[in-house]
């Protein structure tokens, strides 16, 4: 009997193990491993897969010429591997331009703000030229990994080829060409967001007792403040930055050191404890959180006590990596992207405070939105190497180097 | 015919065989160990040699110790240690001791459901674990729990005592939520191998049942009990999501906190991190020579030829002893699993008394997501292929450290430990090292096959070690009557090992599904956009801070690991020893 049922279940345990073989070996095809000709040439030598028919085509003839001509240069390589942050806000955006150009393959990976920059590194060190183009909440990654490796491309040259309608100066606030470095040009920065203030939860602590920053450092509110994990340059030390800029290290020390913050590495938690008055205090907080519960009726007496000294600007928007495995079709999404209705798509869908510099496009987030009139008086652009030097002293000072 | 030579811890006299199936043998031995040295080994010494590598990620490097200076100068890092040691041992402790009896219970007694109660640990070890923290926090928080609010409504009790952010708040969340259920699902087998005639020479001879458990089955259980002891250690030493909710009101930072920061900060520091960790491996290296020194001394055979696996009747106690493990398995399994699908239908998880609790929206959110039905077919080739690949690499390589005399066994052994000793997310930085600059495994970058090798590395250890602990308690005798029969090491090994190992082999086929569909740390950085598995989905969505939709993702990787269970426990049930 045992041995009877031994050879079934063994059989049972053959097929599916040649089943997993047959679906592994049908399996989508792996990402294009070679790039064009590069001054360092690629080690691996697979060629990119033949990628699938076009179920609809794409428009003929758009009446740009230029534009007609990227098109047809795009057919010849239609896939376009695109590297993003985490979330559903960025399949969204990369789902559009899917729409608009059906005939292209996406080849869309979120990545974790650690994982892309080792990834993207190591795979070009072994002769791997994998992503097209990059395009995030922030430039962190950029500024602090990938731009230092070199492993990053200039997006002036690709901006070059193309077509002039998305360059108009006069559609997007202080120019077309506003990049992350202006040294280097790996990066377009196609919106600011307008941050930098800390939440109360007016249920438990009333504004005649806390309306400024000053007084955060009041020992009252000792071990009533919940911090968003400050010790990464993604998390509350963004809300710091401009304190250290404004208010000098002195005053961030005591805030540190003396008020007893609790720092939380969840940033929804954080936000939670905020809004529930565990922690009436909160620095480096969600707003589509508060959102969320303000919805349900809890938090209602939650406000954002901002200063304009206090404000910062966090810069976000596109950039090219080295040598772009089908540069033409990076080109295409790029004029897509920096079009009207690319750049409304990312105001729109990337995520719940997603702007755009771009003046003819709706602000879907007003509250996010900075007055473009006046982006200089802001001291701190994060995600500009200017703007990195003072988030990188407060997470200095935060983990005691 | 080719074989290799046969050893019980000396109790075997030597068989002849002849110079050219030694030689045989030797070599197959040499290349599974060749295979592991290469697949596990490489990419931890990858790890360690770029630990001393010092300067940003990505940037010009020099050689030095400057990585492992800051490793352990880190701030509050001896208050860490302490933490992580302190909440090891005392949920270890404690868990073992509630562990042993409930294995007893349903391994050797007539207690009504027991399979089915045995399931249900298992169900508990296959929770999402954020989920089930969030669950928890729910019933224990002191603010607005659901346990304080009961008490509250007692007179004499003004403010409720639970406050689960707390350092036993840590140990109890961990207690119900898999540190007594992972060894419950691990030790049964091991239970169930034991020959009933040891016990009852024990009873006849004036012992109670406690002393007959704890004087004559724990012993006997030894080398099974240490592995599990040294596999949960390190699981808790390496714990860190629990930790990282609960521990922030009370900052209570622990070893793989502190490792999970580093690792994630731009630039990562992934030297530091990798620094950090070899303290895990220095504080499981010694737990990994004795296991091997004391499962070596003496023979541990329990299944013989004499097997006789007669339950003991529990007498009056047989319902009452069900009330109590039924209730543990309500407390640890099924109300966390009710909780975690209340939350998939929550607006706000654990607010139910807002004007509209309830809703689809997740549900929705989820099975609208344009990836969601390739993650889940990705998820089902890689958790299956992980375990079937498992199932058979595992069983080779504990029978090699367990069953041979090859003289490189204890190196066998001692290289599986390794992979478990690191964190996932540094792991999975050395095994992205390792397949780019390998140049023969470079066309297995950007394949599903790479995932299903990485997920298997992973538990390499959890699944080698429980076979190798299986193995251990059978007879020399059953394998020497197979051959005195004139059977061949093949057909012994096909017709007498197998069936009677079954059982823990198909734990480590749902273990290793299990564990490799959720896995996120030792993947994230070689999947790509269609062989992104349902971790990777959930990942997604917690980022976009929804974790009702992440929930919801959680309760199909429930439902497919419980089916893949049900599947391998009828398999391995029936054909294992004591099955019933």
């Amino acid at each position: 009997m045992i041995g009877r049922s031994f050879r079934l279940h063994t059989y049972v345990l053959l097929s599916l193990t040649s089943a997993l073989l047959l679906a592994c070996s049908q399996a989508p095809a792996a990402p294009p491993k070679t790039a064009e000709p590069a001054p360092s040439k690629p080690a691996a030598a697979a060629p990119p897969v033949a990628p699938a028919a076009p179920a609809v085509q794409a428009p003929v003839g758009s009446g740009n010429a230029a534009l007609d001509e990227l098109i047809e240069a795009a057919r010849k390589e239609p896939i376009l591997t695109i590297a993003t942050g985490v979330g559903t806000g960025p399949q969204k955006v990369v789902a559009k331009f899917k729409e608009k150009y059906p005939f292209i393959e996406v080849q869309h990976s979120g990545f974790r703000a650690s994982d892309l920059g080792p990834r993207v590194i190591t795979e070009q060190r072994n002769g791997i030229y994998a992503w097209d183009i990059q395009v995030g909440t922030g430039f962190n990654t950029v500024g602090s990994v990938l731009a230092p490796a070199e492993a990053v491309g200039d997006i002036s040259e690709m901006l070059k080829s193309v077509p002039s309608d998305v360059k108009d100066n006069t559609k997007w606030a202080g120019g077309f060409e506003k990049y992350r470095d202006p040294a280097v040009k790996d990066s377009l920065i196609t919106s600011f967001n307008v941050a930098g203030g800390f939440w109360v939860n007016r249920d438990v602590i009333k504004t005649s007792d806390l309306s400024t920053f000053d007084q955060l450092i009041d020992p009252k509110f000792k071990g009533k403040i919940a911090i968003y994990n400050p010790t990464q340059t993604t998390g509350g030390s963004q809300d710091l930055a401009p304190m250290l800029a404004n208010r000098g290290e002195a005053f961030l020390r005591s805030l540190l050191d003396d008020q007893k913050m609790v720092v939380v590495d969840a940033k929804r938690q954080a936000t939670e404890w905020m809004v529930t008055g565990r922690y009436p205090i909160g620095l480096g907080m969600d707003e589509e959180v508060i959102e969320e519960f303000q919805a349900q009726g809890i938090g209602k007496n939650v406000e954002e006590v901002r200063e304009p000294q206090s404000a910062y600007l966090r810069a976000s928007g596109v950039t090219a990596l080295k040598n772009p495995p089908h540069p033409n079709t990076a080109k295409l999404f790029l004029h897509w992207f920096l079009s009207q209705e690319g750049q409304d798509a990312f105001a729109s869908l990337n995520s719940p405070f997603a702007t755009t510099r771009r003046l003819d496009v709706t602000a879907h987030h007003p509250k996010d939105t900075p007055d473009f009139s006046r982006l200089n008086d802001y001291q701190v652009w994060t995600g500009t190497p200017a703007g990195d030097v003072w988030l990188q002293k407060v997470v200095d000072i935060v983990n005691k180097k | 015919m080719s074989t290799v030579d046969v050893a019980d811890h000396r109790t075997l006299a030597p068989q002849e065989r002849s110079a050219r199936a030694l030689g045989l043998g030797t070599m197959l031995c040499t290349l599974v160990l060749a295979i592991v040295a290469f697949l596990v080994v490489y990419p931890v010494l990858l790890l360690l040699i770029h630990s001393f590598e010092v300067g940003p990620f990505g940037r010009p490097t020099y050689w030095g110790v400057e990585n492992w200076i800051r490793a352990f100068t880190q701030p509050d890092l001896v208050g860490a240690l302490w933490n992580t040691v302190s909440l090891a041992v005392t949920r270890q402790f404690i868990s073992i001791l509630v562990a042993i009896p409930i294995c007893w219970i349903i391994a050797r007694t007539d207690l009504p459901g027991r399979n089915w109660l045995e399931f249900g640990f298992w169900v508990c070890v296959f929770l999402p674990q954020l989920t089930v923290t969030l669950g928890w926090i729910m019933v224990f928080d002191s603010h607005n729990g659901l346990a304080n609010q009961l008490l509250e409504r007692l007179p004499f009790v003004e403010k409720g005592p639970f406050d689960i952010f707390t350092w036993w708040g840590i140990v109890l969340t961990h207690l119900l939520s898999g540190s007594i259920a992972i060894k419950v699902m691990l030790l049964t087998p091991a239970f169930r191998n034991l020959d009933a005639s040891l016990e009852e020479a024990s009873l006849a001879s004036g012992a109670s049942t406690v002393a007959t458990l704890f004087r004559v089955v724990v012993p006997l259980l030894a080398p099974a009990l240490l592995v599990v002891t040294i596999l949960s250690t390190i699981r808790a030493l390496e714990a860190f999501e629990t930790e990282l909710i609960l521990g922030a009101p009370a900052q209570i930072d622990v070893f793989s906190t502190k490792i999970y920061r580093i690792a994630t900060r731009e630039p990562p520091e992934y030297g530091v991190a990798t620094a950090l960790s070899m303290v895990i491996l220095g504080i499981v290296m010694p737990l990994i020579l004795f296991q091997q020194w004391f499962i070596s001394r003496r023979s541990h055979a329990t299944l013989s030829g004499k097997y006789r696996g007669h339950l003991q009747p529990l007498g009056a106690w047989r319902w009452p002893l069900f009330a109590v493990i039924f209730g543990i398995v309500f407390v640890m399994t099924i109300l966390p699993v009710a909780l975690v699908i209340t939350g998939t239908f929550m607006n706000l998880f654990g607010y139910f008394q807002i004007a509209n609790p309830w809703t689809m929206k997740h549900w929705t959110a989820v099975l609208g997501n344009a990836t969601f039905m390739n993650a889940l077919v990705n998820t089902l080739i890689i958790a299956g292929g992980t375990a079937i690949l498992g199932m058979l690499a595992f069983t080779v390589i504990a029978y090699i450290i367990v069953r041979t005399k090859y003289f490189a066994r204890s190196t066998l052994d001692f290289f599986v430990w390794l992979p478990s000793t690191l964190p996932g997310i540094i792991l999975g930085l050395g095994f992205l090292w390792f397949f780019l600059g390998t140049p023969m495994l470079r066309p297995l970058y950007g394949t599903t096959w790479i995932l299903i090798l990485v997920a298997a590395l992973g538990t390499i250890t959890l699944g080698t070690q429980l076979v190798k602990s299986t193995l251990v308690q059978l007879g020399a005798e059953l394998e020497e009557a197979s051959w005195a029969s004139g059977a061949s090491w093949q057909y012994t090994l096909k017709r007498v090992v197998l069936p009677l190992i079954a059982p823990a082999i198909a734990v480590i086929g749902v273990v290793a599904f299990s564990a490799a569909a959720r896995t996120t740390g030792t993947i994230a950085l070689l999947a790509t956009h269609t062989n992104q598995p349902l971790s990777m989905l959930q990942l997604n969505l917690m980022a976009d801070n929804n974790y009702g939709a992440a929930s919801v993702v959680g309760v199909f990787l429930l439902v497919l690991t419980i089916g893949v269970a049900l599947i391998a426990r009828g398999f391995g049930l029936r054909l294992g020893v004591g099955g019933r």
